[in-house]
């Protein structure tokens, strides 16, 4: 039987280290306060005995205000876990005891895991561990999570008090408090009002704090027992108003800071150097978030990003194109023409391999941010830009969600739009939800990584900064439309811790680049796969009628039967640069009739004819129908454009001599130019996001009225700046 | 000694939280990160656009607005 | 016979796309890329929290 426990603590606490530590499962370690919104879970073998292990959201607080407190609150009182590990950080201690004194006002089995004692150690800091947990009434066992220091005996006293529960810790809230306490509890216990579930002077007080998870539950138990309740409640608030103008919630949270520190001050921490001494962190900051140098030094880790990003990706990105070249190459070889040879280098080779092709460049990406998000910088950007966002009716937490769908590059909606969770205004929330998508994830990555290289190789990093400013400066406006329109409402506080920062162990950096790009690998061999196939069936079927083969059979047979015999078994046999003038002048006269039968069997393909359709519009934006095709499947996964223009291109120009790479392959297509090009990527900055990201939105927002709203308006927006753009771009040019 | 508004201190003057006026979903949040009478605060800097502040408390650092500050008094 | 070779993968395909649309709906799956939700052993990822 393995013992369930969960791990609980403040954001920032070591919480998802220890949990790394326990279990060795790989997953996201952030250091942004609420990375972890979504519940983990794990196994733990060891010699102290098996455990189930739960990552609980990380919080301040109990007082189920944000989603997170929720979920924690619920996890403990429904699954009634064995061992509740508080994580403290004990360089932060007084603050990180304010949710174990809630716990310990839970009356449930606690031990406090006292985290970080190297760091605390570093700034002086020293704890009487024994004594603290004699006043706590709980056990503490010293840990330093990064190193895994302590872990053992951590489990040992899990095995060891498991299943106990304590009794709650008494706090006294002063008189008036006390005195409604009391009268309430005896209401509580004489009618087992909730008591099966919580402790009846527990519930007493989530009445006095207005705990509107537990006013909900206490109506549907008993509505006759919550009302007397709930006139307590009000009696003491505007007795309370009048007295000391306070609210009882205020109340309550200065004792149990009280509570707190009557237990510090029993000799139980020593400061050998001033609390508030500035650190090595806060110097950093004096530096990093300095007003001048601040959003300079912003834009330069940005720029830093891309050209480390680009420069360093270049070698093995070209490896992985030579790669995929030379396999197609192969089964050209290896297969006989036909329908099959088609979809395998067609479909599956040019579709898969173009977006493979990207998983260098993907990773240094990832690897760039993971490294920006460790280290805290991240949340400074979040501090420097709240003021930016707010004009726009955003929140500086949206920042979060912007980063994780791409806002530097390479990230992706759907994590983005799970990100917003974090945010308590469901205004701000559903603004960012509807924003988000217009950053750069890393499926839009390939499609501007594909047309900068062909048409923008001078200037790569330049261009890409432009495109990064404009998908936020359109995304910011559009926030702020929405806000000053659809949803409007006031603004939500902006109260956030700044985590000191940390140097990101190589191991974290690692795993958490890996298991990003092998997401990113995973996503191109299955989805991407199925997509990829069935677009080549689009743009293959249903093939031309037998006249229009007839006609292109007739045309060949005329340039054969116009020459010898020996010239055609030149052309079949001998060398391809030694060809007589005759020989070549008839192969290309035939490889140019191979291509006008592609062509038109593309044009006449579901496909195509969907892409022809969309012409009549799409040219005033510069797209062609075989774009079009791109963009439509686009739909799907954004990385899709990237391979159906591979598949698209490659189908209308058959020449297996010549496996040249696509980007080069557009330079000198028809129609392709840097105009074409930035207007396809302004289209793909705003267009629909792709069916994932769509879904997501409809749970996240609850609806499928926004859902259907961002694949509207997302497009029309984008299709309405594309046009604009290549209009005037064309008139200016010519 | 004199009381005055959070908003009002400068970068690196330290002082004492006396009162704390903000109530709900602000108040909360505010006493759960340890903003409540009697505790020790420094101003740590402002963000660029002097929006939002940061400030030491406890031994660790937290941020909030301008307009946030305003609901709390300070002894300096 | 290359015909039916093709068809059958063509359907395969559509079959696993319509599947996985399916599950990330319906939250079985994770909404899947560049997310944290990897966990080997042997719970899976919960998506849904309410």
């Amino acid at each position: 039987m393995s013992t369930s426990i969960a791990l609980a603590g403040n954001p920032n606490s070591g919480k998802t280290t220890l949990f790394n530590a326990l279990t060795g499962a790989r997953q996201h370690v952030g250091n942004y306060p609420g990375v972890t919104v979504e519940k983990k879970q794990g196994f733990c073998k060891t010699d102290s005995g098996e455990f189930d292990v739960v990552d609980l959201p990380g919080t301040y607080s109990l007082s189920a205000y944000s989603l997170e407190e929720v979920v924690a609150r619920d996890y403990i009182v429904n699954e009634k876990p064995s061992m509740i590990v508080n994580i403290v950080d004990a360089s932060n201690l007084e603050r990180n005891l304010y949710l174990s004194v809630q716990f310990l006002e839970m009356g449930i089995p606690v031990t406090i895991a006292l985290n970080m004692m190297d760091v605390a150690q570093k700034r002086g800091i020293e704890i009487d561990i024994e004594k603290l947990s004699i006043l706590l009434g709980v056990p503490v066992v010293p840990t330093v999570a990064r190193t895994g220091k302590g872990k053992k005996e951590l489990l040992d006293t899990i095995v060891l008090r498991k299943d106990l529960n304590p009794e709650p810790v008494h706090i006294s809230y002063g008189s008036d408090i006390d005195m409604a306490l009391d009268q309430m509890v005896d209401i509580i216990r004489s009618s087992g009002f909730l008591t099966q579930k919580y402790r009846s002077r527990w519930i007493a007080l989530k009445y006095l704090e207005n705990d509107q998870q537990i006013l909900d539950l206490g109506k549907n138990e008993n509505p006759r027992i919550a009302r007397e309740l709930e006139s307590i409640a009000k009696k003491l608030t505007s007795h309370l108003d009048v007295t000391l103008n306070a609210h009882p919630e205020g109340i309550i949270a200065d004792h149990r800071y009280g509570f707190i520190n009557s237990i510090l001050k029993q000799n139980v921490i020593t400061f050998y150097q001033d609390e508030n001494r500035l650190q090595l962190s806060d110097n950093i900051d004096k530096i990093v978030t300095n007003r001048f140098l601040g959003p300079i030094l912003m834009v330069a880790v940005i720029m830093g990003l891309y050209q480390f990003t680009f420069t360093y990706s270049e070698l093995p990105v070209g490896w992985f194109e030579n790669f995929f070249s030379r396999v197609s190459g192969m089964a050209d070889n290896a297969l006989a023409d036909g329908l099959l040879k088609s979809l395998i280098i067609s479909g599956i080779i040019d579709g898969v391999g173009g977006v493979l092709g990207f998983v260098p460049l993907i990773m240094f990406m990832f690897l760039g941010i993971s490294f920006l998000e460790d280290t805290g910088y991240l949340a400074r950007m979040s501090f420097m830009l709240d003021r930016v966002f707010r004009m726009f009716g955003l929140h500086g937490s949206s920042v979060m969600a912007f980063i994780v769908s791409g806002g530097i590059a390479g990230g992706c909606a759907v994590p983005g739009v799970m990100a917003t969770r974090t945010l308590k205004s469901p205004k701000e929330r559903l603004a960012t939800i509807l924003t988000v998508p217009f950053m750069n994830c890393g499926a839009k990555l390939p499609v501007y990584a594909l047309l900068v290289a062909a048409f923008f190789a001078e200037n790569e990093a330049q261009v890409m900064l432009l495109i990064t400013m404009i998908s936020w400066l359109g995304a910011l406006l559009v926030a702020w439309l929405l806000r000053s329109t659809v949803i409007r409402g006031a603004s939500t506080p902006f109260v956030m811790e700044l985590p000191p920062y940390r140097l990101p162990t190589l191991k974290g950096l690692l795993i958490h680049t890996w298991e990003r790009t092998w997401q990113y690998i995973k996503k191109a061999g299955t989805v991407i796969l199925g997509i990829s196939i069935l677009l080549w069936a689009m743009m293959t079927f249903p093939g031309l009628d037998d006249q229009a083969l007839k006609i292109f059979d007739t045309k060949r047979n005329a340039v054969t039967a116009s020459v010898s015999e020996n010239v055609l078994n030149e052309i079949r046999y001998a060398d391809t640069d030694n060809l007589s003038e005759q020989a070549s002048s008839v192969k290309e006269r035939l490889t140019n009739l191979d291509m006008e039968e592609a062509q038109a069997n593309l044009k006449n393909s579901i496909a195509g004819r969907i892409g022809l359709a969309l012409e009549g519009i799409t040219q005033f934006a510069g797209f062609d129908w075989r774009t079009n095709i791109s963009l439509v499947g686009g739909f799907a996964a954004k990385e899709v454009v990237v391979s159906t223009l591979g598949t698209a291109y490659s189908l209308g120009e058959v020449d297996p001599e010549e496996t040249q790479s696509l980007s080069e392959r557009l330079k000198t297509a028809e129609g392709w130019g840097p105009l074409t090009a930035f207007s396809l990527i302004i289209f793909t900055i705003f267009y629909a996001p792709c069916f994932v990201a769509v879904v997501c939105i409809a749970k996240e927002t609850g609806s499928w009225k926004w859902a259907v709203f961002s694949v509207v308006f997302n497009t029309t927006l984008a299709f309405g700046l594309s046009v604009i753009f290549y209009q005037v771009g064309s008139l200016i040019l010519t | 000694m004199t009381v005055i508004n959070l908003r009002e201190m400068n970068i690196d003057q330290t002082g004492t939280i006396v009162s704390v006026g903000a109530s709900g979903e602000l108040g909360r949040r505010v006493r759960d990160m340890g903003l409540i009478p009697g505790k020790q605060i420094r101003i740590q800097g402002r963000a660029p656009l002097n929006d939002p502040v940061s400030l030491r408390i406890m031994g660790f650092t937290l941020t909030l607005r301008n307009n946030e500050a305003d609901y709390i008094k300070v002894e300096v | 016979m290359e015909l039916f070779i093709v068809i059958i993968i063509v359907a395969a395909a559509l079959f696993f796309c319509i599947k996985s649309f399916v599950k990330i709906y319906k939250g079985e799956d994770s909404c899947g890329c560049g997310s944290d939700c990897s966990c080997p052993g042997k719970s899976k990822c919960r998506q849904n929290i309410k």
